[in-house]
């Protein structure tokens, strides 16, 4: 059985993959290749396997089993859980939260903070073609040193994508698209990874200047955005910390600091061009005119969040 | 009568007139109102659910039924959520 090995490093923390699934193996590179950096020749803290036999890919993380699939695709998701999942417990000198985030100008950062379902990743992709450079979906990164976010280039998975996105969003993120379905889906997944024209250097450090909570309702017409109370995003936020466990009472002031730095809205969304536009003026002025079908194509499909 | 004692384990942040509680029991957080951040903080001064009513009563020159009905209520949702001792 023949094996590749490949260590990698995600916020400084070494990891070590081992598969006897060449494709698998590929295709994990390439997908996060904006996320991980080479190994940096140290010690990897924890290694995933993932080995196919007759029957399963299993994976395992330091030898212990984790999960199995009978289709390669999930692997690539549940894997990077693992890998997330690994960072949440080992690194404590960051917060991370359940939010997006996009950087507009002088390294300032908008965090689109909210649970599954309430637009993000939508809104991350649609601000793309707004100017603004991607720097994380799902998992914001905060420094607690300095409270500001670092880039966590992660792919966007999404699913129900029947066609190519349009141009203007597909310059930005080169698509993976799976033909393998899960059990209980009839719709193709595909994963969206940024280019480097949107992927901010990774020592980057952008400054919080705004946090949002979308709330996506599909009844809803047009989008508005209302200024929040800075203790009602704390409370917010507190709510949407993945390893908030680590910091207990820390992690209350930790998210009255960030919030007391920012302006904090909510932004009921009912369209996608028009919340763009209402992020748009609230950041700075329009640097770019995007043809409202563009938006719409984006809209029309769902984001997996 | 109402207990009116905070439990001296919450972490409390107070952000512009607001208060945010963290309860370490239960890992919980709680977000109080701009009214119900008022009537906590009265606690510190006051004695009674009558009292906290009286205070805010003289500051904001309204109803005072009204007043004694949020009150209560607030201080019963304190003791559902298990912040009062």
């Amino acid at each position: 059985m023949s094996l590749a090995t490949t260590h990698f490093e995600i916020l400084s923390f070494p990891f070590e993959l081992i598969t006897n699934d060449k494709k698998f193996f590929t295709e994990f590179l390439e997908l996060n290749s904006a996320l991980a950096s080479p190994g940096n020749g140290r010690l990897p803290q924890v290694q995933y396997s993932v080995i196919k036999n007759t029957k399963y890919f299993c994976i395992r993380e330091n030898g212990k089993f984790r999960n199995r699939w009978v289709h390669r695709w999930p692997l690539y998701l549940s894997v990077m859980m693992c890998v997330r999942d690994s960072l949440y417990q080992h690194l404590k000198e960051y917060l991370f939260l359940h939010s997006g985030a996009v950087a507009k100008g002088n390294n300032k950062a908008v965090l689109l903070a909210g649970p599954s379902g309430s637009g993000k990743s939508t809104l991350t992709l649609g601000l793309l073609n707004y100017g603004y450079q991607y720097l994380t979906d799902e998992v914001v990164v905060i420094s607690l040193s300095d409270l500001r976010v670092l880039p966590f280039q992660r792919p966007i998975y999404i699913y129900g994508w029947q066609s190519t996105v349009s141009d203007d969003v597909g310059k930005h993120f080169k698509f993976y698209r799976f033909k393998e379905r899960y059990e209980n889906t009839v719709q193709p997944w595909q994963y969206a990874v940024p280019q480097r024209d949107v992927v901010l250097p990774k020592d980057s450090r952008c400054e919080v200047a705004w946090i949002i909570f979308p709330r996506y309702n599909e009844t809803q017409k047009g989008s508005c955005l209302r200024p929040m109370s800075k203790a009602e995003a704390a409370f917010k936020l507190m709510q949407n910390g993945w390893n908030m466990e680590h910091f207990y009472d820390r992690g209350l002031k930790l998210c009255s600091e960030l919030v007391k730095k920012a302006d904090c809205y909510q932004l009921l969304m009912g369209d996608l061009k028009e919340a763009c536009e209402l992020i748009e003026k609230l950041t700075g002025e329009a640097t770019v005119s995007v043809e409202p079908e563009i938006l719409n194509n984006i809209w029309k499909r769902k984001v997996l969040l | 009568m109402q207990s009116l004692k905070k439990r001296s384990d919450l972490l409390i942040e107070e952000i512009e007139d607001e208060v945010v509680i963290y309860d370490p029991r239960t890992h919980r957080v709680h977000h109080l109102n701009p009214m119900a951040s008022i009537i906590w903080e009265l606690f510190e001064v006051c004695s009674s659910p009558k009292e906290i009513a009286k205070e805010i009563v003289d500051v904001l020159k309204t109803d005072s039924s009204t007043v004694e009905k949020d009150v209560q209520e607030t201080l019963k949702q304190l003791q559902v959520k298990g912040l009062l001792e």
